[in-house]
C-alpha cells in the first residue's frame, strides 16, 4: 500500500454522530485545538467548522504559528470567510509580548546561572519550559524541562520535572520520551499517589498507540472513574495534571470497550461487566459500548458489527483511536469468530454466516485465514460446509514427541562420538600455512 | 648370504595362520628391517617413483621423506621415526616381481603395497597389469598390514583413482576399493584412506547402492597416523551425504553434513561451506524451513564464516519460509545460476517441488474436505513445467506424501479431496522400538568413548596439572612416569 492510499484510507467523508461544537466542549486547552485540527484534516465535511472553532480557540492562546497555519488552511477551503484572513494586529501584539517575555526569562536564567543558585536555575528552566509550551513550541519546552534535571535536589523536583516532560511528550506522541520519564518516576522511593491515575492513563494511551489492545484495556480499567470526572488535585499552581486534558470519561469507555472486545474472551468480559464496579461506572457515560459488550456476551454478533459500523466515523475522528480503528475492527471480528467456534464440536457455515450477518463465502474466507494463522483450532469441510473442532490425538502426539527426542539424541550423540574420534585421532581442521583449510577448491570436490 | 634367499626364507618363516594382527607384527619385525637395509641403494629412484601426481597427500609424504632423509640410520622402535622412514621401504626391482608372482596378497599385503607402488609408480607402467595386480591385492587386502605402510597405501590408492580416471572408467576398481575401505578395521568403524576415494569413484559411477554398503557403517574412529588428514574426514562425510542425497535419504544426508559442519578446528574449510549450502536446501526440502540450526558443537567462528559464504542460500531460505510463491519465484530467477554454479541445481529444483508439496500438505491442517478447485486456485508451480494441480495431488497421494482420497459424487460434480487422519499403528511402534534400541547402543558407545578419553594421556596430564595446583597432593609428573610416552592409539597396531 502506498503512503498516499494509506493516508486516504483514514479520511472520513461521512458525518459523525456527534455535534462538533458540543463534542469539543468536553475538551480544553491544547487538546481541544489538536482535536479540532485533527478533525479538519480527516473529515472534509467538518473541516470548515472545525477550523473556525480552532481559530477562535487559538486566539485565546499565544500560539501564533498554529494560528497562522489554521487561517491559511481555512483560506484554502473558504477564501471568503471573514476569519480566513490573518489578524495582523493581534499577531504583532502577541509576538511582541511573547518575545519580550522570552527575552526576560532567558536573561533571568542567565543571571541565575552566574550566581550558581541551583534552585533558581531549576525554576528558571521550568518557567522557560512553561513559556515555550504556552506559545506552542513543544520541542523547546521539552528541552528546557529536561535541563532542570541536574538542578533537581529533591524527589519532588524530579517528579515535577518528569510530569512536565510526560505531558509534553504525550502531546508530541513521543512515546520513548514518555517511557524514560515514567521510569524515572518509578525509580523514586516515594511518589505522590495523586499522580497515579494520570500515569496509568498515559500508559494506557501508550499501549493503545502500540496496538497492544489487551494491555490498553487492562490499564485503563485501573484508572479510577473519579479521576476521569473530576479535576485532579493541583500539584502546582500553574499547571494541573489532569487526565481529562487528554481523554474524557466517554473516550475511556470507548477505548476500554473496543480494546476488550478485541482481546478478551467472553468469560473475561462477562466477569468484567458483572464485577468491576469502576468499569460499570465508566460505562454509564457511553450507552452504546454497554450494548456492544452485552451483545458480545449474548453471542449477538450481528448487532455488534452494525453498532460498530454506525459509530465508525466517530472513532475515526478521535485523535487516539483513529489510526487503530481498522485493526481493532479486524481483531474484534476475529475474536467473535473465536468465541463462536469455541462452543461447537461441529458447526455449519450457513448458520454461522447468518449469525454474523455476512455471506457464507466471507465466513469461509475469514475462517481459513484464522485457521492458517493458528488462531482457531478447527478444520473445514468445504464439501459439506461445516467446521469440526480439532481433537488432539494424544497418542500420535506422544509418539511424535518421543521420536523427535530420540532423533535429536541420536544425532547429537553421533556428532559427539565422531568429534571425540576426530580430536583423538588428530584430524581437527588446522590452518597450517602450507595447507590452509581453504585449499580445497571446488574442482577437487566435484 | 644372498639377500633374495634370506628375504623369501624369512617370508616363508612367518606363521600366516595366526591372527591378522600377529602376522602384521611379524612382518613389521622380521621383513621390513631387511627391506630397509636394502633400501639405501635405491633411494634416489624411489623418490621419483613415489611422486604420484594426484593430490597434495602423496606429495606431502614424499616431502617429509626427503626432509628427514638424514635421520635414516637411526631407526628406533618409536612410531615417529618409523613413520618418516617408511617411504624408504622401497623394494628393489628383483624383489618386486618375486612378491607379485610368488606370494599371496592376502598374506603379505604390506609387501604387495610396497611392490606395486614401486613398480607402477612411474607414468609408463603397463596399466592393464597394474589393474590386474591391484584387483588381486584389494580383493584380499589385510587392513592390519595396510596400516604398516600407510604412506605407500595412500599413494597406491591415489594411483588407482588416477588410473581409473585416466581411462575414464570409475566403475573398474569400485568393488576392490570398497573392499579396501571395509577391510581397514574389522568393525568397519575406522576411517581409512580408501573411504573418501571410494565414495568419489562411486559418485562418479553413480553407484549409490554400492556406496551404501560402506555407508551403512558409521565411522567414528580416526587416526592421523595412517596418513589421514582432516580433509579425508570432511570429504568422506561430505561425499557420503551426496550419496544419501542421490538415494533421496535426506535425513541421513543432513546427519552427515552436520558432522562436516561441526568438525572441530579452525578456520573453516571450503568443504564445510559447500556442506552448509546443501544443508540449507535439504532442510527446506524436509522441514520447509531453515533456521540455520547449526548443532551446538559448531564453533562460533565457523558458523560466522558460513553465513558470509552462503548468503544467497539464506535469501532463498527466507523466501521459501515466507511461503509466498511470487517472492520465491523472484528470488529463484535471481539466484538459480548460483545454484547451478555450485552444482546444487538439482537439489534446488527439488526444493521447489517440495515447496509446492508443502503448500498442499499444509491444507490438511485447515480442511477435512476441500474441492480440487480450491487447491487449483492456491497451487502455484514456480517453474511452470510440472504436472497440473490434479496430477500433482494424485501423484502425492500415490507416493504417500498426502494421506487423502479423491471423491466425486457423480461424473459431473466437483472433485473433492478428503483428507484422512493418521493414527499410531503397530508399524509405528516397531519403528519406535528400533529407534530406542539404537539410542541404547549409542549410549553405550558414548560411555565407552568417555571412559577412553578419561584414560587418555592428554586428559590425565591435564588432570594432573590441576591436581598439582597448591593444595594438590600430587606434584607435577609425580607418580605417572610410567605413562610417559604412552599413547593408547599404539595399542591398536
Amino acid at each position: 500500500m502506498s503512503l498516499e492510499t494509506h493516508v486516504n484510507s483514514k479520511l472520513v467523508d461521512s458525518l459523525p454522530l456527534f455535534e462538533l461544537e458540543s463534542h469539543i466542549q468536553n475538551y480544553t486547552g491544547r487538546n481541544a485545538i489538536d482535536r479540532l485540527l485533527f478533525i479538519a484534516d480527516r473529515c472534509a465535511p467538518l473541516a470548515k467548522d472545525a477550523l473556525t472553532l480552532a481559530i477562535g480557540s487559538l486566539k485565546q492562546t499565544a500560539d501564533v504559528n498554529r494560528y497562522e497555519d489554521a487561517v491559511e488552511r481555512l483560506h484554502e477551503i473558504a477564501p471568503h470567510d471573514p476569519r480566513a484572513t490573518i489578524d495582523t494586529v493581534w499577531v504583532d501584539e502577541v509576538s511582541k509580548a511573547t518575545r519580550s517575555t522570552g527575552d526576560k526569562l532567558e536573561l533571568e536564567l542567565k543571571s541565575y546561572k552566574n550566581n550558581l543558585i541551583k534552585e533558581s536555575i531549576r525554576m528558571g528552566n521550568s518557567e522557560l519550559g512553561d513559556f515555550y509550551f504556552s506559545i506552542g513550541d513543544l520541542s523547546s519546552a521539552s528541552k528546557f524541562y529536561s535541563r532542570q534535571r541536574e538542578y533537581c535536589t529533591t524527589h519532588k523536583h524530579i517528579e515535577d520535572m518528569s510530569m512536565d516532560m510526560i505531558r509534553v511528550a504525550v502531546y508530541q506522541q513521543n512515546w520513548s520520551q514518555v517511557e524514560t520519564a515514567m521510569s524515572r518516576i518509578d525509580a523514586l522511593p516515594s511518589k505522590n499517589s495523586d499522580i497515579e491515575p494520570y500515569l496509568k492513563a498515559v500508559r494506557g494511551l501508550w499501549s493503545l498507540a502500540q496496538s497492544n489492545f489487551a494491555l490498553a484495556a487492562s490499564t485503563f480499567l485501573n484508572v479510577p472513574v473519579e479521576s476521569l470526572t473530576h479535576f485532579a488535585p493541583k500539584s502546582r499552581q500553574k499547571v494541573t495534571y489532569t487526565i481529562t486534558e487528554f481523554v474524557t470519561v466517554n473516550d475511556v469507555a470507548v477505548i476500554i470497550g473496543l480494546c476488550s472486545l478485541a482481546s478478551y474472551s467472553r468469560n473475561a468480559l462477562k466477569d468484567l461487566l458483572d464485577n468491576n464496579a469502576n468499569f460499570k461506572e465508566i460505562l454509564e457515560s457511553e450507552a452504546h459500548i454497554r450494548t456492544l459488550l452485552d451483545s458480545f456476551v449474548l453471542f449477538d454478533y450481528k448487532s455488534i458489527f452494525s453498532t460498530l459500523e454506525k459509530h465508525k466515523t466517530d472513532y475515526m475522528l478521535d485523535i487516539w483511536l483513529a489510526d487503530h480503528v481498522e485493526k481493532m475492527f479486524d481483531r474484534i471480528r476475529e475474536n467473535c469468530y473465536i468465541q463462536y467456534v469455541r462452543g461447537y464440536k461441529r458447526g455449519y457455515l450457513d448458520k454461522m454466516a447468518a449469525r454474523f450477518g455476512v455471506s457464507q463465502d466471507d465466513v469461509e474466507k475469514d475462517l481459513i485465514a484464522l485457521i492458517e494463522s493458528d488462531k482457531i483450532p478447527v478444520r473445514l469441510d468445504l464439501e459439506n460446509k461445516y467446521f469440526l473442532f480439532k481433537s488432539a490425538d494424544e497418542r500420535a502426539d506422544v509418539y511424535d514427541h518421543v521420536m523427535s527426542i530420540a532423533n535429536t539424541f541420536e544425532r547429537n550423540g553421533r556428532l559427539l562420538l565422531v568429534n571425540i574420534g576426530v580430536l583423538r585421532g588428530g584430524l581437527e581442521i588446522n590452518a597450517k600455512p602450507e595447507s590452509s583449510g581453504f585449499e580445497l577448491k571446488k574442482k577437487a570436490l566435484m | 648370504m644372498d639377500p633374495q634367499f634370506s628375504f623369501l626364507t624369512v617370508l616363508e618363516s612367518i606363521d600366516y595362520d595366526g591372527t591378522e594382527d600377529a602376522v602384521a607384527v611379524a612382518l613389521k619385525e622380521k621383513v621390513l628391517p631387511i627391506l630397509q637395509a636394502n633400501a639405501t641403494a635405491i633411494t634416489s629412484s624411489s623418490e621419483g617413483s613415489l611422486n604420484v601426481n594426484i593430490t597434495g597427500a602423496s606429495a606431502e609424504s614424499s616431502r617429509s621423506g626427503s626432509k628427514d632423509g638424514g635421520k635414516e640410520g637411526s631407526a628406533g622402535g618409536s612410531r615417529d621415526t618409523e613413520k618418516t622412514l617408511l617411504p624408504k621401504y622401497v623394494i628393489a626391482k628383483k624383489h618386486q616381481d618375486d612378491i607379485l608372482t610368488q606370494t599371496d596378497p592376502a598374506r603379505v599385503s604390506a609387501l604387495w603395497i610396497l611392490a606395486l607402488t614401486a613398480k607402477f609408480g612411474n607414468q609408463t607402467a603397463d596399466i592393464s597389469e597394474f589393474f590386474s595386480n591391484v584387483n588381486r591385492l584389494l580383493d584380499n587386502i589385510s587392513g592390519a598390514q595396510a596400516k604398516l605402510v600407510p604412506e605407500h597405501y595412500r599413494a597406491l590408492l591415489y594411483m588407482i583413482v588416477g588410473a581409473s580416471d585416466a581411462i575414464e572408467n570409475p566403475n573398474l576398481l569400485l568393488r576392490p576399493l570398497l573392499n579396501a575401505a571395509l577391510s581397514f578395521s574389522p568393525s568397519h568403524d575406522m576411517l581409512s584412506p580408501a573411504h573418501a576415494l571410494f565414495l568419489i569413484q562411486a559418485l562418479k559411477a553413480k553407484q549409490y547402492k554400492l556406496a551404501l554398503q560402506l555407508l551403512k557403517y558409521d565411522v567414528d574412529k580416526f587416526d592421523s597416523a595412517y596418513g589421514l588428514t582432516y580433509q579425508d574426514h570432511l570429504r568422506f562425510h561430505y561425499y557420503g551425504a551426496m550419496v544419501f542425497i542421490g538415494m533421496k535419504q535426506y535425513e541421513k544426508a543432513i546427519e552427515y553434513l552436520s558432522i562436516v559442519l561441526c568438525a572441530p578446528g579452525f578456520p573453516c574449510s571450503m568443504v564445510q561451506i559447500e556442506a552448509l549450502k546443501k544443508t540449507i536446501l535439504l532442510q527446506l526440502i524436509l522441514y520447509g524451513k531453515h533456521a540455520l540450526r547449526l548443532p551446538r558443537m559448531a564453533n562460533d567462528f565457523t558458523s560466522h564464516s558460513y553465513r558470509a559464504f552462503a548468503r544467497p542460500y539464506d535469501h532463498f531460505a527466507v523466501a521459501f519460509e515466507n511461503g509466498d510463491p511470487t517472492v520465491l519465484k523472484l528470488v529463484w530467477n535471481q539466484i538459480n545460476n548460483i545454484f547451478s554454479a555450485d552444482g546444487n541445481y538439482g537439489l534446488a529444483l527439488h526444493s521447489l517441488t517440495a515447496f509446492r508439496k508443502q503448500r498442499i500438505q499444509k491444507l490438511r491442517k485447515t480442511f477435512i474436505t476441500v474441492p480440487m478447485e480450491y487447491i487449483e486456485s492456491k497451487d502455484i508451480d514456480i517453474l511452470e513445467n510440472g504436472p497440473s494441480t490434479k496430477g500433482f495431488v494424485l501423484a502425492m497421494i500415490e507416493d504417500g506424501d498426502l494421506r487423502a482420497k479423491i471423491s466425486q459424487k457423480s461424473s459431473t460434480s466437483p472433485i473433492i479431496v478428503v483428507f484422512q487422519d493418521g493414527s499410531v499403528t503397530s508399524s509405528h511402534l516397531d519403528e519406535l522400538e528400533a529407534k530406542l534400541d539404537s539410542v541404547r547402543l549409542l549410549n553405550e558407545k558414548i560411555a565407552i568413548a568417555d571412559r577412553e578419553v578419561g584414560q587418555s594421556r592428554e586428559y590425565l596430564s591435564r588432570k594432573l596439572q590441576s591436581a598439582s595446583a597448591p593444595g594438590g597432593f600430587l606434584s607435577r609428573g609425580g607418580g605417572l612416569e610410567d605413562l610417559e610416552g604412552y599413547d593408547d592409539s599404539m595399542m591398536e597396531l
